[in-house]
């Protein structure tokens, strides 16, 4: 079973093969006149090599969810395991030295820095790992070229197409040999034909390299390239699928919503 | 104070209200026709409240360096002017013997001149019975040392050794002055202290009234019992009470001791029954308002006498534009040096807009794209900017009064004795700094916005840097001609006028402009630029003794050294930025040799060199606040060191000042008879004042004042002299000696009287004379030399005195000359020389000679002392004005507090990225901390370099140091802890924002728009 509300408060119980291991993930905001419960109570696993798509409609807490597996943001309450390693336990400095050393993030923004090249953009991440400045720049130029990227590698952000751009997001975040690449909307500011380029890109990553991706998306196209949905709504986990095995499992979290189930 | 660099200041007031209301009534117009435009300005302020808070201090210093420097021209104006109107008292004019034809007279004459007391009468005559005139009053002046006999009964004092030993305290130069009671009633009456009436006629021959510096100076309080000395006899007195020091007590000068008696008595005393020294007049009206009588008054006065050998002196006048004068000095410096704050000020309120704009482009592209017009964004920014600026100026002009009161407490010891600082704040000067304050900041909206205004729409809209446009390239070709049309045109016509700021400018702007020529046509940018800043370093830092040779002499005014700073520091900021990718390349090599820090080096550098622009800006803010700060640090630590040198006397250790009323015969055996161990005299010399000789035809045919004293062949024997320039004829030092020692009628004087010699800024005009050069050979000139009523005597200038003889001011005759001009007459002032043994102790051998010459009223100097006393005034005066000038520090350190935070809020979605990518919150914070690092360093290296280069060329050329030799030395000391001060403000001012930055959950970050 790894959907719904089961408690999951030990890494014993995670499996082997399982690298993130979310359980009963609560978090919310306060915007200052109310508070807004962004994920109510979220449990969730991702297993190792793992391409995994988040699907919901705007405001359903996708991107609250990434943030919050990836460390990036904090939980009110739950677990989260990565790699069997508790988040909560870890201290800011070395929940993000684990960042820069096993997580790769691409943004739909692409977040590029405006005022480096492509090659220096793709290498910061070695750079705060203490990798030599010499050997950063190598392994960053051979990031580009598995991207596609070499020649442009002088360039700055502005001289560049969205999807070359997210190109570069993507070999920045493979720089590090990561574990885990988590891509929030990462075709969403692309036309079809560069979010074709760019998912086949990432399906290339994950077969070939066994890369976990977790990745966020309103797009049912590019869901339908990863191995499970994880279906969101209100804050809450409403179903799955599975498109690759041509089955869909949903179940009714709450009251009388259902998704379709197709055979 | 009236008048500012030469302009009346309600003019300026009027001007500055008049641009007020005009930026006020734009505001006005937007807000009514324009009103969303309005709104969307001014709601912009309250978004964000901290960096409100860092723009309206930014703004407010401003305003507040304007309104201190305007309110210390106020103060220091109202402050001496009523030290002028305090020692004058009642008195307006004074009437003395006359020392031309024309009815002028020296105020210099009343303690040598006397005149028949019947001339009171014949003034009387003069004036009638205008009702201009309240009395007119007859008074004799003299000089006596006076002793505090403290519990002594003077009567067992029988010789002046008894006094000298009974004396607990002693003054030897008091000024008595003598009245008679009718004319103390004329003018209304006098009080002590105390506010008892003043009774003269009730003296008798046993009291006095003393004056507050008197009784301070000698420990006095009515009933005590005082001795002074008087033609070498000694008088005892009681103190009847203590009066504020005025003329009319004897305190011809502010801080001189005095003392009153009747008339009658002191004629007595001094054997000179009958007569008085001057008759002073009191217009009608209190002691300010008789000023506005006096053109009248002295008129009368001059066609009443004009039959007689009276002259007449406004000396209440003549006070009074003297004090404003000396306000004016001080406030000259205090806007030329705030100039440099004010620029600071300026660049920052331009890049505060420009970050504001940068930060709103894709904000204002939209409003463009749905029809904004540029003015409207324009006037957008003038909503917001006036919203800052209103409130801005309120607060930094009330500041700048705050500020005015510091000055004026370091004025206080400064103008010790000589007048109490009275803090006054003219509310035309606040008007006039909020209005130029307010202006300025509008100036410089308008300006940043406008350019700004001109984005591209799509670009800003995409958040990618505007396209290259021909059409812009078109424009840099015309700005490039014009730019070389004015420079040259600008050029021309200072070299026709002899002006050096039209030229200086002109010269600046020559290669700017071809260098936006040559860029059009394809040349390299950063080459062309590098090459014509280079160029304007060298050009700006040329020594005179090259400038002139090459250009010719020019003249400029004090507000040059602004000028040349602010393009010092602009060529010096070009070649930064120019270079700038270069110089961060070699902080990225260097500054990641520790890997750990590498990526923070490595954002730290990438950011000023993607924003050279406004990285340039930041670096000329803090090189221009810097390269001020060291200008006047090297000044003042080297005309300090150039003046304390023991040669700045010619090797004279004591002078010995002995007025004319007690003379001394021969002063070594004077000294031998009172048991003073002359045996470490290694050398005494003498130097009187040439009384009747007051005046030289100066080269523009002009009579001045031309002090000339007379050396004794002691003084020839003994002291050093050193000559810088030699007539044809006395080619080496000894022949000029020689030549004074035996030739009647030659003189040589200090190289202030020097043709060349440049003017004396702000003081009285000093006289250049014709052919006289600074340095070098020269043949013998001639010169005219006026003495009183008249006439006129040719004297011969035969060599100009080393400049390193910085205390011989004057010039100087010797023996034979004084024989021939005063003719065996007593001079009025005698001066002695000592050159004392090595290792005698000139401080206690001067206080020794002074006990045992109080009869004869000498003051004894340790001249060394004197001179560190002196340089300690104008150190004061320049350490207040370095604090001055620290407030545009402060500016230049809010700015860096603003731009970090600027920076903070500008890329907080790329510090939200950089934490998800792995960068620790202290390698964010260190970025932000090394990124402000660069650009203060930069800014703060250029201003220490081009600061001490000028300030090496400026003292090493005699135009500037008035013929000073100075052996150059960096105030590495104040250097190195302004610097170090700054730079730690200034980080600590970006590290607050940075550390902000670190602590923000990159999540947070990540979602913020």
């Amino acid at each position: 079973m790894r959907l719904g509300k089961k408690k999951m408060s030990v890494p014993a119980e995670v499996g082997e093969n399982t690298i993130i291991s979310a359980n009963n993930v609560v978090k919310s905001y306060d915007t200052g006149t109310n508070k807004v419960q962004a994920l109510k109570g979220i449990t969730f696993e991702v297993q190792r090599g793992e391409m995994v798509g988040v699907m919901g409609p705007s405001g359903c807490g996708k991107t609250t969810l990434l943030n919050c597996l990836s460390g990036l943001d904090d939980v009110d309450s739950g677990t989260i395991f990565i790699e069997g390693e508790n988040l909560a336990e870890m201290s800011d400095k070395k929940r993000t030295n684990y960042r820069a050393r096993r997580m790769g993030f691409i943004f739909q923004v692409y977040n590029l820095l405006p005022v480096l090249s492509a090659v220096e953009n793709v290498e910061l991440p070695l750079l705060v790992s203490n990798v030599k400045s010499a050997e950063a720049r190598t392994k960053s130029l051979e990031a580009l070229e598995r991207v596609g990227l070499r020649d442009w590698s002088g360039h700055r952000p502005a001289e560049l197409s969205g999807g070359q751009r997210q190109r570069v997001t993507i070999a920045r975040s493979l720089v590090n040999n990561p574990a885990i690449i988590w891509a929030d909307e990462p075709t969403g500011a692309l036309d079809s034909r560069s979010a074709g380029d760019i998912m086949d890109l990432l399906q290339k990553l994950n077969s070939d390299e066994n890369l976990t991706i977790v990745l966020v998306t309103h797009d049912p196209g590019v869901g339908q390239r990863c191995h499970r949905i994880v279906q969101m709504r209100d804050g809450e986990v409403v179903g799955e699928e599975f498109p690759d095995r041509s089955t869909t499992q949903a179940m009714a979290v709450r009251g009388n919503e259902a998704f379709s189930v197709v055979s | 104070m009236e008048k500012l660099f030469g302009i009346p200041m309600t003019n300026i007031m009027l001007v500055m209200l008049v641009l007020l209301g005009t930026c006020l009534l734009t505001v006005a117009f937007i807000a009514w026709r324009r009103p969303v435009i309005f709104k969307l300005g001014v709601r912009n302020i309250p978004r964000r409240k901290a960096q409100t808070t860092l723009i309206i201090i930014g703004l407010m210093l401003a305003t507040l360096i304007i309104s201190a420097a305007l309110g210390t021209g106020d103060t220091l104006n109202r402050s001496v002017n009523s030290a002028v109107l305090t020692t004058l008292g009642p008195l307006d004019e004074i009437v003395l013997a006359a020392t031309d034809d024309e009815g002028n007279a020296s105020i210099g004459t009343i303690l040598t001149e006397t005149m028949p007391e019947s001339n009171v009468e014949t003034v009387r005559a003069a004036v009638g019975d205008s009702d201009k005139v309240d009395a007119v009053a007859g008074i004799l002046l003299s000089q006596s040392p006076v002793l505090n006999l403290g519990d002594s009964y003077p009567y067992n004092l029988q010789s002046i050794d008894d006094i000298l030993r009974a004396a607990t305290a002693s003054n030897p130069t008091v000024f008595i002055a003598g009245l008679d009671q009718t004319t103390i009633e004329d003018i209304g009456g006098m009080q002590d202290l105390n506010g008892n009436p003043v009774d003269v006629s009730t003296l008798g021959d046993n009291a006095v009234y003393v004056g507050k510096e008197t009784a301070e100076d000698l420990g006095l309080t009515t009933g005590d019992t005082i001795a002074y000395i008087s033609g070498n006899e000694p008088y005892f007195a009681e103190v009847r009470g203590v009066l504020p020091d005025t003329v009319l007590t004897g305190s011809i000068n502010p801080g001189t001791a005095s003392m009153l008696m009747d008339l009658g008595r002191l004629q007595e005393i001094t054997g000179q029954e009958g007569r008085v020294s001057g008759i002073g007049i009191s217009n009608a009206g209190g002691t300010r308002e008789g000023l506005e009588y006096t053109e009248e008054v002295t008129s009368l006065l001059r066609t009443g006498l004009a039959e007689e050998d009276l002259g007449v002196v406004t000396i209440k006048q003549d006070n009074v534009e003297q004090a404003e004068l000396i306000a004016n000095i001080f406030v000259t410096f205090f806007v030329v040096f705030g100039l440099f704050s004010i620029g600071v000020g300026v660049l920052l309120i331009v890049l505060i807009f420009t970050m504001l704009a940068a930060e709103r482009r894709a904000e204002m592209g939209m409003e463009r794209a749905v029809g904004a017009q540029r003015r409207q964004l324009i006037q957008q920014f003038l909503a917001e900017g006036a919203g800052y600026t209103l409130l801005s100026g309120l607060i930094g002009t009330g500041l700048g009064v705050l500020a005015t009161w510091a000055i004026a407490q370091g004025f206080s010891g400064l103008a010790e004795g000589l007048f109490s600082i009275e803090l006054y704040v003219t509310p035309r000067s606040l008007v006039i700094a909020y209005s130029l304050g307010v202006v300025i900041t509008f100036l410089a909206v308008a300006v940043s916005s406008w350019r700004v205004s001109r984005l591209n729409v799509v670009a800003a809209i995409r958040d990618i840097p505007d396209s290259y446009n021909a059409h812009r390239n078109r424009k840099q070709l015309f700005w490039g001609v014009v730019m070389l049309a004015a420079g040259v045109l600008l050029a021309f016509l200072g070299m026709n006028v002899d002006q050096q700021a039209p030229f200086t400018i002109g010269m600046t702007l020559i290669p700017l402009g071809i260098a936006a020529i040559l860029t059009f046509f394809g040349a390299n940018s950063r080459l062309v630029l590098t090459i014509a800043g280079i160029y304007l370093l060298l050009f700006w830092l040329l020594p005179s003794d090259l400038f002139t040779p090459v250009f010719g002499e020019m003249s400029g005014n004090i507000e040059m050294f602004f000028v040349s700073g602010i393009c010092i520091v602009a060529a010096s900021t070009l070649v930064i930025v120019q270079n700038l990718d270069a110089i961060l390349s070699v902080i990225t090599r260097y500054g990641g040799a520790l890997r750990s820090m590498l990526p923070s080096v490595r954002l730290a550098v990438a950011y000023p060199g993607a924003n050279k622009g406004r990285a340039g800006m930041t670096i000329a803010m803090f090189s221009l606040i810097v390269f001020s700060l060291v200008m006047v640090a090297a000044i003042n630590n080297n005309f300090a060191n150039a003046f304390l040198s023991k040669q700045a006397n010619a090797g004279m250790e004591i002078r010995v000042d002995v007025p004319d009323e007690n003379p001394l015969g021969d002063f070594r055996d004077t000294l031998e008879r009172e048991g003073v161990d002359t045996t470490q005299f290694r050398g005494v010399g003498k130097m009187v004042s040439m009384d009747n000789l007051e005046e030289v035809k100066d080269e523009g045919g002009e009579w001045l004042s031309f002090i000339v004293l007379g050396m004794d062949e002691g003084y020839l024997d003994s002291a050093e002299l050193e000559f810088q320039a030699h007539a044809e004829g006395y080619e080496t030092d000894e022949a000029i000696i020689e030549a004074l020692r035996t030739e009647p009628n030659v003189v040589v004087v200090n190289p202030a009287y020097a043709e060349d010699a440049p003017a004396n800024f702000g003081g009285p005009p000093t006289p250049n004379l014709a052919g006289v050069p600074t340095e070098g050979p020269f043949a013998p000139a001639t010169v005219e030399v006026r003495v009183p009523v008249g006439e006129v005597r040719e004297m011969k200038v035969i060599g100009v005195l080393d400049s390193s003889l910085s205390m011989l001011f004057f010039s100087y005759v010797g023996p034979p000359t004084v024989n021939a001009v005063m003719g065996g007459s007593s001079s009025s002032a005698t001066s002695y020389f000592i050159d004392l043994a090595d290792g005698a102790d000139a401080s206690a051998f001067a206080s020794n000679i002074e006990r045992v010459l109080l009869p004869y009223g000498a003051q004894g100097v340790d001249i060394e002392q004197e001179m560190e006393e002196s340089q300690a005034q104008q150190q004061t005066f320049m350490y207040v004005l370095q604090g001055f000038m620290g407030l545009g520090m402060i500016v230049g350190i809010a700015a860096v507090g603003v731009i970090a935070y600027r920076a903070v809020v500008e890329r907080r979605q790329q510090i939200g990225m950089l934490r998800a990518l792995g960068f620790q919150s202290g390698s964010i914070a260190q970025a932000f901390v090394i990124e402000s690092a660069i650009v203060v360093v930069l800014g703060t290296l250029s201003g220490t370099i081009t600061g001490l280069i000028l300030s090496w060329v400026l003292l090493t050329s005699d135009e500037f140091s008035q013929g000073v030799d100075i052996q150059f030395s960096a105030p590495w000391g104040t250097i190195i802890v302004t610097l170090a001060v700054a730079i730690f403000a200034a980080l600590l001012m970006s590290y607050l924002p940075a550390r902000q930055a670190g602590r923000i959950l990159p999540a947070e970050a990540l979602r913020y728009e």
